[in-house]
């Protein structure tokens, strides 16, 4: 007798080239499972995920059995990630973007940063805190997180950093809540700024990219000198009082061909826990140096071997794109939880985006603060887009393996706003889809290698079926 | 024409990636899937097939692992996966863990400037602390004068890297404590605080609970630094700080007198 069997879970079929023409890749994302499978077992996964299969080939039949038995055939359809959202933001998280001037001059700068430039005033910070203070009481969400971030350099900007952080520490205390604080800095700061940060903060990233060529190269003074100096010796601040830092690199056409080694210096000589790359995304002050990425064919060699080195090390290397630990509708909160404000009081989510000029502004920015209300204003419209922008409506990303990964990829590097749904940024979506790829068959090989080493010794000879 | 042999479909090897971010995963997939998937998983690997099952999955304890809720339960096309009931021998991963303190403030061996409007003195722990295990098991040496409160956080719901967080604060307030200047302040968790599991607290993060933790901090005097970096909001050439003019310790070894702002009288890297 004929049995119609129909997947109810998410499942992708990867070519397993490295183990032959016949191996297979079968991952189930949502399901945590990964198989390899033979080339006739993918080909009735490839199948089924087209249309349900009726059979009664008992070859057939003893292989889907088994996929029933793992409640991925025949079973209730599988739960997808995805946040649900109201028609405004409630956010218990709130990034300050303190100032858009800097001492460096770095030449990707995203904001452009200057010498001089608009300040936060303290009456933004406060009001921030206050709202996000009101909706964790309201949600009984026990915890505030607080954040300092660019444009500039936050520490510029110290009297309103440190004023707002004393602010919500005193507003956490009064309302019985947790203050969780991060910022992220240049590291072009003083010995007892370094020293209040370190006593303060909790998560704390330094932006620097690695030897002392690269970084005067790439991050120098706004006159021109090189800036190594003065970061490394933050640097080795924070180490002395062992506080937990990362250290977070861009990778350019300059760095191409020696990342390994530009890892290899910052772990001997600062040994930072975790090291965040990112390839240089282009926009601010690109445009006129002429800053380009690594080419991506070989910057994608290049982060495996990195990656591989961090484990040789005992470094967590990240990449924002592949992230195998995460299963996830959005990249960030920037779809429906950032609330990030700008030195002029605008409401953004993200912090690339702080000046209403940027081409994408439209899209990002969604709310102001209101003198007359004295409060945040939000443009719900605005906010209900960027939350509904969830990869589960992402038309591209429909049929990849990855999407519940990487989740679309950062929307506010998508080539085109007006299209965000539809189009990826293909240069991180290509490096996204292998560098996952190679996460997921390090892992498969590891755990295999750890659980049941001896179990792989033998061959197998057939599927067990539970029926 | 010769035909291509068609083989057995079959399972080469499987592996459960359950154990990266478990909370998150678990939620998505249910214990009871768990329950099947384990069944399954362990008679391929008794069928000689290469089978990678993550730690969570081999509890020694019946295989009902805790449901964990997500913020998916709140999606209207969710349906939350049936037995969630914890188990009665709680099979929680990390159970069996003592629990540790992973975050000071101050830093352990800090120094700083004391400062009249108090100190925050915050430790926190990765586990969810059992309250009665907390009271007198604090101190705080030198004593501060009128002693001190300790405020209890339990964040285990929320997702912070800690689960339990406690305040040293004035007495009768929630308010930081004020310390004396130039002081050595020792803080002592005693070894017999316990997670909500019965789990003594591992002091010294050697694996074996029950000893106590300790850090110290220092406060130094006020005179030992100049106010004028601090209150500095220099930009660009222009230094606003004129504090330094009045600062008793202009000389150039100075740390606190130096300022990273190019074209500053007082600009030195």
């Amino acid at each position: 007798m004929k049995v119609t069997y129909k997947l109810s879970a998410d499942c992708y079929v990867i070519p397993y080239e490295e183990k032959g023409s016949d191996s297979f890749i079968a991952y189930f994302p949502i399901q945590s499972l990964v198989f390899e499978v033979n080339n006739d077992a993918a080909k009735i996964l490839e199948s089924i995920k087209k249309k349900p299969i009726k059979t009664s080939d008992p070859e057939v039949t003893g292989f889907l059995e088994d996929l029933v038995s793992l409640k991925v055939v025949n079973s209730n359809k599988e739960p997808k990630p995805y946040v649900p959202f109201k028609d405004i933001p409630a956010p218990n998280y709130t990034l300050l973007l303190l100032t858009n001037t800097c001492q460096l001059k770095c030449i990707y700068c995203y904001g452009e940063a200057k010498k001089k430039g608009l300040l936060m005033p303290m009456l933004y910070a406060k009001k921030a805190i206050d709202t996000i203070i009101r909706n964790s009481c309201k949600l009984n969400t026990g915890m505030i997180h607080v954040g300092y971030h660019g444009g500039g350099e936050p520490t510029i900007n110290w009297k309103v950093l440190k004023g707002s952080y004393e602010y919500a520490l005193k507003q956490c205390r009064k309302n019985n809540l947790s203050l969780h604080s991060s910022i992220c800095t240049n590291g072009i700061i003083t010995r007892e700024k370094a020293q209040w940060i370190i006593e303060n903060i909790q998560d704390v990233a330094i932006s620097m990219d690695g030897t002392p060529e690269l970084q005067n190269l790439q991050r120098p003074f706004q006159n021109g000198k090189g800036s190594y100096g003065k970061v490394a010796s933050t640097i080795d601040i924070f180490n002395e009082s062992k506080k937990v830092y990362n250290i977070r690199l861009t990778a350019t056409e300059f760095s191409h061909g020696r990342l390994a080694d530009t890892i290899s210096f910052i772990i001997d000589r600062f040994a930072p826990p975790v090291i965040c790359i990112e390839p240089l995304y282009i926009c601010g002050r690109c445009e006129t140096s002429g800053c380009k990425p690594p080419p991506l064919e070989d910057f994608t060699k290049e982060m495996i071997d990195v990656y591989e080195l961090g484990k040789s090390r005992n470094t967590s290397i990240q990449y924002s794109g592949n992230r195998i630990s995460n299963i996830m509708s959005r990249f960030c909160g920037a779809q429906g939880s950032n609330f990030f404000i700008t030195p002029k009081g605008y409401v953004t989510a993200c912090l690339e985006v702080s000046e209403l000029n940027d081409p994408r502004a439209d899209f990002l920015i969604y709310g102001d603060y209101d003198p007359e209300k004295k409060e945040f204003i939000f443009d719900s419209e605005k906010y209900k887009r960027l939350a509904g922008s969830q990869v589960n409506s992402f038309e591209t990303c429909h049929d990849c393996f990855v999407k519940w990964h990487c989740a679309g990829d950062c929307i506010a590097k998508a080539p085109d706003f007006t299209r965000v749904k539809n189009l990826r940024n293909e240069y991180r979506c290509k490096l996204n889809k292998a560098l996952l790829r190679y996460s997921l068959i390090d892992n498969m090989n590891q755990q295999i290698g750890n659980s049941s080493g001896a179990a792989r010794e033998k061959e197998p000879e057939l599927l067990i079926s539970q029926k | 024409m010769e035909e291509k042999k068609r083989l057995t479909p079959r399972i080469i090897s499987a592996v459960d990636l359950t154990h990266l971010q478990p909370n998150e995963r678990i939620g998505l997939i249910g214990n009871e899937n768990l329950k099947n998937r384990r069944q399954f998983l362990e008679k391929l690997l008794k069928a000689g097939i290469a089978v990678g099952l993550p730690a969570i999955l081999f509890s020694s304890c019946e295989p009902e692992i805790l449901y964990i809720p997500t913020d998916e339960e709140d999606c209207p096309t969710y349906s939350p996966p049936s037995g969630n009931v914890p188990c009665a021998c709680n099979t929680d991963a990390t159970a069996t863990l003592s629990p540790k303190v992973v975050n000071t403030v101050p830093a352990g061996n800090s120094t700083f400037v004391n400062n009249t409007s108090g100190i925050e003195i915050r430790i926190d722990v990765d586990k969810a602390l059992d309250m009665t295990s907390i009271a007198g098991s604090i101190s705080l040496i030198p004593v501060p004068a009128g002693g001190f409160d300790i405020h209890f956080y339990d964040l285990s719901k929320n997702n912070t890297g800690y689960k339990s967080s406690l305040a040293l604060c004035k007495t009768g307030t929630s308010n930081k404590l004020v310390l004396q200047d130039d002081t050595t302040y020792t803080v002592t968790l005693k070894g017999t605080i316990k997670d909500t599991n019965g789990k003594f607290l591992d002091g010294n993060g050697d694996g074996t609970s029950g000893d106590d933790f300790t850090f110290s901090f220092k406060t130094i005097k006020k005179y030992d630094s100049c106010i004028c970096q601090a209150d500095c909001t220099c930009v660009g050439n222009t230094c606003s700080c004129e504090s330094y003019t009045s600062c008793s310790c202009q000389t150039n070894t100075c740390y606190y007198c130096s300022c990273m702002y190019m074209g500053c009288p007082l600009y030195r890297i």
